[in-house]
């Protein structure tokens, strides 16, 4: 039986993820722990701040993050002058 | 992808291992029922900030540099055209705090503020806020995942990591968010299929 519903010892992810995402990640890990049996260990916060503690080297196994790109598009915008680089929006299904 | 974005290079200086697109959402503009700016109903973000501005209206921003944040300064930066550190006045507020307080700040100030339409259902002291400006393309949100790189981070947990990333793209795990709601509202829209994102 557990061999069919995953791996036979429950072990912890140590997921980094947006504050926006808290609600919503929440419910979802939740099915996943169903599903797998393992557990989701997740903290909450400013994409930036967790970002630059992953590098500092606080222990994460995941980061899900919001859209990351801003900071580099305004740094390369201050070297190139205006680049309009939001088109890559417009891909999404509205 | 057209830019490097930062996410690239956090995975191409060996932080993270491939980003996965997962799902989106949007901003919304808030901001108070009297609208001292004049933008309630307007679709356009970037004629929305320029009014707010021009109006020297009270705005509240996060100033904690969440993705949130920086999408607003992009916004005002490069869309509205607008050097915010520099052409900010005492009408611009910035906090250093979260969504929840900056929505606090900007119903006790009668201020917009730029949020997340999650948090915006979600925050039970509306007050005398409403939804100004939504729908914009360029208020679209996008998430991603990645795996910590095990090769720089040695106590990361590869396999179980990538079998949590494994399932959220997965068609069960793209269906447990698409079925979260708040207040019979979806919230995020899941498209691990569309790899331009």
């Amino acid at each position: 039986m557990l061999a069919m519903t995953g791996p036979a010892a429950a072990d912890t992810i140590q997921l980094f993820a947006a504050g926006s995402l808290k609600a919503a990640l929440t419910d979802v890990a939740k099915a996943y722990e169903a599903t797998s049996g393992n557990k989701i260990e997740a903290r909450y916060g400013p994409s930036g701040l967790l970002k630059s503690e992953i590098l500092n080297g606080t222990k994460a196994d995941i980061f899900a993050s919001a859209n990351m790109e801003h900071p580099q598009a305004l740094r390369d915008e201050k070297k190139s002058g205006p680049v309009s680089r939001f088109a890559r929006n417009t891909l999404c299904h509205w | 992808m057209h830019a490097k974005s930062a996410e690239e290079k956090f995975l191409a200086e060996g932080q993270g291992v491939k980003r996965y697109p997962v799902m989106y959402n949007d901003f919304v503009l808030i901001g108070p029922k009297s609208d001292p700016a004049g933008v309630k109903g307007m679709k356009d973000i970037t004629k929305a900030l320029q009014m707010i501005k021009d109006k020297q209206a009270p705005f509240i921003s996060r100033g904690d540099r969440s993705g949130t944040h920086l999408a607003e300064l992009a916004l005002w930066n490069k869309n509205a055209g607008i050097d915010i550190e520099k052409d900010k006045g005492p009408w611009y507020k910035s906090i250093g705090q979260g969504m929840g307080a900056a929505l606090n700040t900007a119903s006790a100030s009668n201020a917009y503020v730029l949020s997340d339409r999650g948090t915006w259902i979600s925050f039970k002291n509306k007050g005398d806020l409403a939804i100004a400006v939504e729908g914009d393309k360029l208020l679209f949100n996008q998430y991603g995942v990645m795996l910590v790189n095990p090769e720089k981070h040695p106590n990361v947990k590869k396999d179980l990591g990538q079998q949590f990333i494994d399932w959220l793209v997965s068609p069960e795990g793209q269906k447990a968010i698409a079925n979260y709601k708040i207040n019979g509202e979806q919230l995020f829209y899941p498209n691990a299929d569309d790899h331009s994102a």
